[in-house]
């Protein structure tokens, strides 16, 4: 007895419930704690450059997919969370349209000219972000300051980024700077930049669901702690401690959220570690020696463009194969 | 007692309902196809015929193709198209039962002290057809490299006989027995029951399985709830065999990750011929049939059949002859077969969804599922590289670049990247959040791969 209205299809017949849109869904659930610790060191106008991120980044989809005839997947969260990391690292004062132009040209750049959603083999947000940098320096490199209440003054000893601190006044400045004000982001900075915990915080929670790697933050981490602890104990005067720059400026998200941008990791294990590993020392290479004053966005777009070479490490299958006659 | 560690694979949590078994009512027409997963079978009566229960109604002249038998006695009503479990185009014999006919066994029926050649026979006429997917059947999966010998010397000179010498890993010495009495898949719970309940007919089927492969090593895997059973302290007193406890991690019923994690050893593909190791596994079903069919000249061929209402959360085991239709069970379980949206056999993430209710419960089928809910789709989404799917397979492997292989035809770099090594567990495709069809991509591919040797 044959019944045509009876579904055919391949196994498995069952489904865990995850999709796209509930991966980047739960990414935006993870971004609360950090928008909201942004929101509490330097008032609400942290939300001036989320938004008109997220208006570009939505709209520069929506406005692709169509001209292109290619169905809208702007339900899917993705753009929203490009919006919402790129408007966290660009600060309230600059002018609305460079967040917009941020985002604009970070989805439509490496994303949609190379397919879509998981196509881009580079970080949407580091590059609209490198190219608002590169071209508006001077605009960009402007920071707020947390609330006065927090007992922070302007012409104190930290008035611009720690990072920029170190840069310009050298590894005695910083050693003022309380650990207590890095991990909860009580310095001046950008609100994705800050506050330590809230980053980790999201992180856990990214990591603990299982929509994020371990090998990666773990590797990130590890690697630039480890790397910078040799260089200060070899000169403790010239290099600041690894505690330090491990609860600074981007380190954080860059390994809980920037390196692990879906699309520009490696799939295995331990091209993953070395993913993880390369983007942590880079950064610390980067702020050790370089012009730039973080590190990280630029070492995780070089380990981005490493990551397809790092995953043709072969992953041993389980089984043999028999030569076949 | 061992635990059985499984590399990567996803948890389930167990959930197991307290389950009644129920026979089924005897159904009037049975359905017998007539072809499983190891070949076809060319049918011994016509329409019309007589038949009695337990005789042979269809064989193969390949000896790794199990007979098949009726149930019941009656006449065969008719021989109607019908796909085999795994949904390849065939056959299948109708009959009909009636009161005047008397049954006529075939089978040999052996004791406990039988010779190993004797059980080798015993196992081949019982025409056992298994669930997993073994490449051989439970007789030549088995049997000492001596007794099979043996046997080819005694039958003499025929195409039957010369195939049989050609069976690969012949020679091969069988060192280790596993005895599987781990559930296949989440929602699934007949070998727990059947080991849990009959514990006396395992053992008396291991014993004539020791006997037969000369196996100096017995294994007996038992899912984490019944570590402590008076089952398994039965088992294991009586066989002397090891026992080792499954952490609830799926698949680790499956052949190839069971011999892995229980022997160390990796099994060959595409073949999947555990003689290449010396291990053979056989599960607890299989065994309750071996010990009804040869031992206890058993002819009602009954099975135990997990049913599940899938949407509603509801599961029932019960007892069917070989040959029920589907059809006849939504009946027996009073469910409207128009409001059915899908149909299952084989259990959720390793079955095959059917459209003909005529199709039946055999000894390949442990789970029905049965659905009349709104069913999840996959779909052709690009990949978005999560990770997900490398995260849980459990062969390692990396899913993702596979299926897109298959899916732009380049199926020799398929190969390179272990396609033959994919046991079809469904993981991959059950985490992926693109909703990719990733084990229909993969079977398309060796199936290309299958044509393409044939061809050259
Ligand atoms: S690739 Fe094969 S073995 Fe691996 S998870 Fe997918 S179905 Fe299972
Ligand atoms: S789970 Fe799906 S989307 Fe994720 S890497 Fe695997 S195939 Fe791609």
């Amino acid at each position: 007895m044959k019944k045509p209205s009876l579904v055919i299809s391949p196994s498995p017949h069952v489904h865990s419930g995850w999709s796209v849109s509930r991966l980047y869904y739960e990414t935006l659930l993870a971004l609360l704690p950090v928008v909201l610790g942004g929101i509490y060191f330097f008032g609400f106008g942290v939300l001036k450059p989320i938004v008109f991120a997220v208006i570009g980044a939505v709209g520069a989809e929506v406005v692709w997919e169509k001209a292109i005839g290619r169905s809208v997947t702007v339900y899917d969260g993705s753009a929203v969370v490009t919006g919402v990391l790129l408007g966290l690292l660009v600060s309230p004062s600059v002018p609305w349209w460079i967040p917009l132009l941020g985002a604009v040209i970070g989805v439509l750049v490496p994303k949609h000219f190379f397919g879509g959603v998981g196509q881009n083999a580079f970080s949407t947000v580091l590059v609209g972000w490198a190219v608002v940098f590169v071209s508006y320096k001077a605009i960009m490199a402007n920071y707020p300051m947390p609330h006065p209440a927090f007992g922070m003054v302007a012409g104190g000893y930290v008035e611009y980024p720690p990072l920029e601190v170190l840069k310009w006044d050298g590894v005695d400045v910083i050693k003022d700077i309380p650990i207590k004000d890095l991990l909860l982001g009580n310095v001046p900075g950008t609100a994705g930049t800050t506050s330590v915990i809230a980053v980790f915080l999201g992180g856990l929670y990214l990591l603990l669901r299982g929509i994020i790697p371990w090998q990666v933050p773990v590797a990130y981490l590890g690697g630039a702690f480890l790397f910078q602890l040799v260089f200060w104990l070899i000169n403790p005067a010239r290099y600041a401690s690894p505690v330090f720059h491990i609860f600074t400026g981007w380190m954080f998200l860059g390994a809980f959220f920037l390196a692990t941008e879906k699309g520009t990791t490696p799939l295995k294990p331990l091209p993953m570690l070395l993913y993880g590993l390369g983007c942590g020392i880079l950064t610390m290479v980067i702020r050790n020696w370089g012009i730039y004053m973080d590190g990280v966005p630029f070492a995780v777009l070089l380990m981005n463009a490493l990551a397809p070479l790092l995953d043709r490490i072969k992953l041993e299958p389980r089984g043999r194969v028999e030569s076949l006659a | 007692m061992k635990t059985i560690k499984v590399a990567k694979g996803l948890s389930f949590p167990v959930r197991q309902p307290a389950l009644a078994v129920r026979k089924v009512s005897p159904p009037r027409r049975l359905v017998y196809p007539t072809g499983n997963r190891w070949g076809w079978l060319y049918p011994e009566v016509k329409e019309g015929d007589a038949v009695g229960a337990g005789q042979v109604i269809a064989s193969s002249s390949l000896p790794y193709v199990p007979s098949l038998k009726t149930a019941i006695s009656g006449t065969v009503r008719e021989i109607i198209k019908l796909p085999t479990l795994q949904l390849r185009e065939g056959q299948a014999i109708v009959i009909e039962a009636a009161e005047d006919v008397s049954s006529v066994s075939q089978s040999v029926s052996i004791g406990e002290d039988a010779s190993p050649v004797e059980v080798f026979k015993a196992i081949m006429d019982a025409g056992i057809w298994e669930v997993d997917d073994y490449a051989l059947p439970l007789h030549l999966r088995v049997a000492a490299p001596e007794v099979i010998e043996e046997y080819i010397k005694e039958s003499g000179e025929s195409e039957f006989v010369e195939s049989l010498r050609n069976i690969p890993y012949r020679d091969r010495a069988i060192e280790t027995l596993i005895v599987n009495a781990l559930d296949r898949q989440p929602q699934s719970w007949v070998r727990s029951h059947i080991f849990a309940s009959d514990s006396d007919r395992i053992v008396a089927g291991v014993r004539l399985l020791q006997r037969l492969s000369g196996a100096k090593q017995t294994i007996v895997a038992v899912p984490s709830h019944l570590a402590d059973s008076e089952s398994t302290k039965k088992v294991m007193d009586a066989l002397k065999a090891e026992v080792a406890v499954s952490n609830g991690k799926y698949p680790a019923s499956l052949e190839p990750i069971l011999i892995l994690a229980l022997t160390g050893k990796e099994m060959v593909f595409p073949s999947k011929n555990s003689r290449e190791c010396g291990v053979a596994v056989v599960d607890v079903m299989a065994l309750e049939q071996l010990v009804k069919a040869v031992l206890e000249s058993n002819e009602d061929r009954e099975v135990t059949v997990q049913v599940n209402l899938s949407g509603r959360r509801e599961y029932h085991l019960l007892k069917c002859p070989v040959g029920t239709p589907v059809l006849h069970i939504i009946d027996h379980l009073a469910l409207n077969p128009d409001s059915l949206t899908k149909v299952v056999l084989g259990g959720d993430f390793l079955g095959y969804a059917h459209y003909d209710l005529d199709v039946p419960i055999t000894g390949e089928v442990d789970v029905l599922s049965l659905w009349d809910t709104e069913i999840f789709h996959y779909k052709h989404d690009p990949c978005i590289r999560c990770g997900f799917c490398v995260r849980v397979c459990p062969m390692n492997l990396v899913p993702a670049e596979i299926s897109m292989c298959c899916e732009y035809n380049r199926f020799e770099e398929a190969v390179g990247k272990g396609i033959y090594q994919c046991i079809e567990c469904g993981l991959c495709s059950y985490v992926c959040p693109s909703h990719r069809p990733m084990v229909q991509l993969i079977r398309h591919g060796k199936q290309e791969l299958e044509r393409a040797r044939e061809v050259s």
